[in-house]
């Protein structure tokens, strides 16, 4: 039984309220998946409106064979690849190698940037971790981000993230695998010692 | 077990979803293998640092956009009309296009049924004869005996609503009597050779079915004039005045304009309405409508105004309202 069949059900036959407090539910971590995916908080915005608003237009669809949130986040994840996608078609976002040095909000980031000096004050290191975890995040490949995302960063489960991606529950456990042993080797080489 | 093995289940360990069997298998093995050891502790603090990356929040602007945009698309869809006018600056050329698309619609009905409209003007300027007749119409005069019958006048003796529709084929005319010599003294040329053309025109335009007195001459001259133009196009309002009238009485009287008086009471008191009049220098003409039932009535009370002519109509075969037109012809 999931919890939001009721405010589902309620949201079916057009009650907006019911729908507001799912969206108040589920905004903020639909807004962090969205976010670690396409690194742009700008774009997991747009992102995150358009997947309430299609989810509003396709809700008399949904069958409730997973959870709603299940189906809130895969909506997300869908849209976020489009995006990616369209990005590339533009130009805008080159994929990167963990060789490449990483690109930061703040201009390029050096692969070779740790460094023996000791942080001028512990807040300030904390945030530099912060942003080198965050770009190799952003370096993994889409596929091992997705993963990386959805299970590391979300919590979600195996079963949540085969439904979400629509891949077979090995196929998770495999890419997964392989994406944390990307982290971990962009993670050595920014950070030195984990 | 091999340490290749065990790194390939590494990430399974760690979420605790292999069965108990593999774990210990994989746990002894991790005793003796300081590298896999390694290898644990490393991912293990990789995923730390992932799970420790801060949760961004929403703006506070979130919830209230995305349900103005979720009760957008609840309202209810543009119609047609909106979706081609609105708005104007998108719509313009479309406006253009069916504005341009009215006017030449417009202008092809208009060519189309533009002589339709000039003959429409004659007959209303009969129907109200605020000049009058004698004014614009040269007077008529029969050179032979006026007790004599004008042709076309006998009715139809099938009754007068069949008469209505009655063509002039299907209309009997008695050879015995004679064909009235018409003169039009001073009438325009147009208007001599509409005379002369009449029965041609009868013949070919049928449809006007309109009988043809010679009392009404004048007025058909006038008539025929127009439709020089455009022959074989009869008006709508001169067919329905032909509808109405169905029945021609001539009535020979000393004095027309009393005995006009006369019978308008007496069309009056039997229930009818005079609907047009007419006044030329020998004659009136009335125009009436009467239940048919008092036609019978209406025709005994004529005899006691003057001398009616006619004599075979049939009173029967008629219903309803009925139209009656009645010439008072004076006795010279």
């Amino acid at each position: 039984m999931d919890e939001d069949d009721e405010a589902v059900s309620r949201c079916k036959q057009g009650d907006l309220d019911a729908y507001e407090g799912l969206v108040e539910k589920y905004q903020k971590k639909m807004l962090n998946v969205a976010y670690r995916i396409v690194g742009s908080y700008e774009d997991a915005c747009e992102i995150v409106q358009d997947a309430f608003v299609s989810a509003y237009k396709g809700i008399r669809e949904f069958e409730g064979k997973s959870r709603f949130s299940t189906w809130l986040y895969a909506i997300v994840v869908n849209l976020s690849r489009n995006r990616l996608k369209q990005l590339r078609t533009l130009g805008h976002h080159e994929g990167l190698s963990m060789d490449d040095p990483v690109l930061t909000d703040e201009g390029s980031l050096s692969v070779e940037v740790a460094s023996d000096d000791p942080p001028v004050d512990e807040r300030l290191e904390q945030e530099e971790l912060q942003r080198k975890v965050r770009d190799c995040v952003r370096a993994l490949d889409e596929e091992y981000r997705e993963v990386v995302v959805l299970r590391d960063i979300n919590g979600f489960s195996y079963s949540e993230i085969r439904d979400m991606l629509r891949i077979p529950e090995g196929t998770v456990k495999s890419r997964l695998s392989r994406a944390r042993e990307a982290l971990k080797d962009c993670l050595k080489k920014v950070l030195g010692e984990l | 077990m091999e340490c290749r093995n065990f790194q390939e289940k590494l990430s399974e360990y760690i979420d605790d979803i292999l069965s108990p069997q593999e774990k210990v298998t994989m746990d002894e093995h991790l005793k003796s293998c300081g590298e896999c050891a390694t290898a644990l502790a490393d991912i293990k603090k990789t995923i730390k640092h992932a799970k420790n990356l801060e949760a961004v929040g929403p703006p506070a602007w979130m919830t209230q956009r995305i349900m103005a945009r979720v009760r957008a698309e609840t309202k209810p869809r543009k119609g047609l009309f909106q979706k081609l006018f609105y708005p104007l600056h998108i719509k313009l050329p479309v406006g253009a296009i069916a504005t341009i698309a009215i006017a030449l619609i417009t202008l092809y009905v208009f060519r189309t049924i533009e002589p339709e409209i000039k003959l429409a003007k004659a007959p209303t300027e009969e129907a109200t004869p605020q000049v009058s007749p004698r004014e614009q119409l040269p007077p008529l005069k029969y050179e032979e005996d006026k007790g004599a019958t004008p042709p076309g006048l006998p009715l139809d003796k099938r009754g007068s609503v069949e008469g209505l529709s009655s063509k002039p084929a299907e209309q009997p005319v008695p050879s015995k009597k004679p064909e009235p010599v018409r003169e039009v003294p001073k009438a325009p040329e147009p208007m001599k050779q509409a005379e002369l053309s009449q029965e041609q025109r009868r013949a070919a335009a049928p449809a006007s079915g309109k009988d043809v007195s010679p009392s009404s001459v004048g007025t058909l001259a006038k008539e025929e004039a127009k439709r020089e133009a455009a022959p074989a196009a009869p008006t709508m309002k001169a067919m329905a005045e032909e509808r109405k009238e169905s029945i021609r009485v001539t009535v020979h009287v000393k004095d027309v304009e009393s005995a006009q008086k006369e019978i308008e009471r007496h069309i009056s008191e039997l229930g009818g309405k005079v609907v047009k009049k007419e006044s030329y220098e020998n004659k009136d003409i009335l125009t009436a409508e009467i239940d048919s039932g008092k036609l019978k009535e209406l025709y005994e009370r004529l005899k006691s105004v003057g001398q009616v002519i006619e004599k075979d109509i049939d009173f029967q075969g008629a219903k309803g309202e009925i139209g009656i037109r009645i010439e008072i012809l004076s006795i010279p």
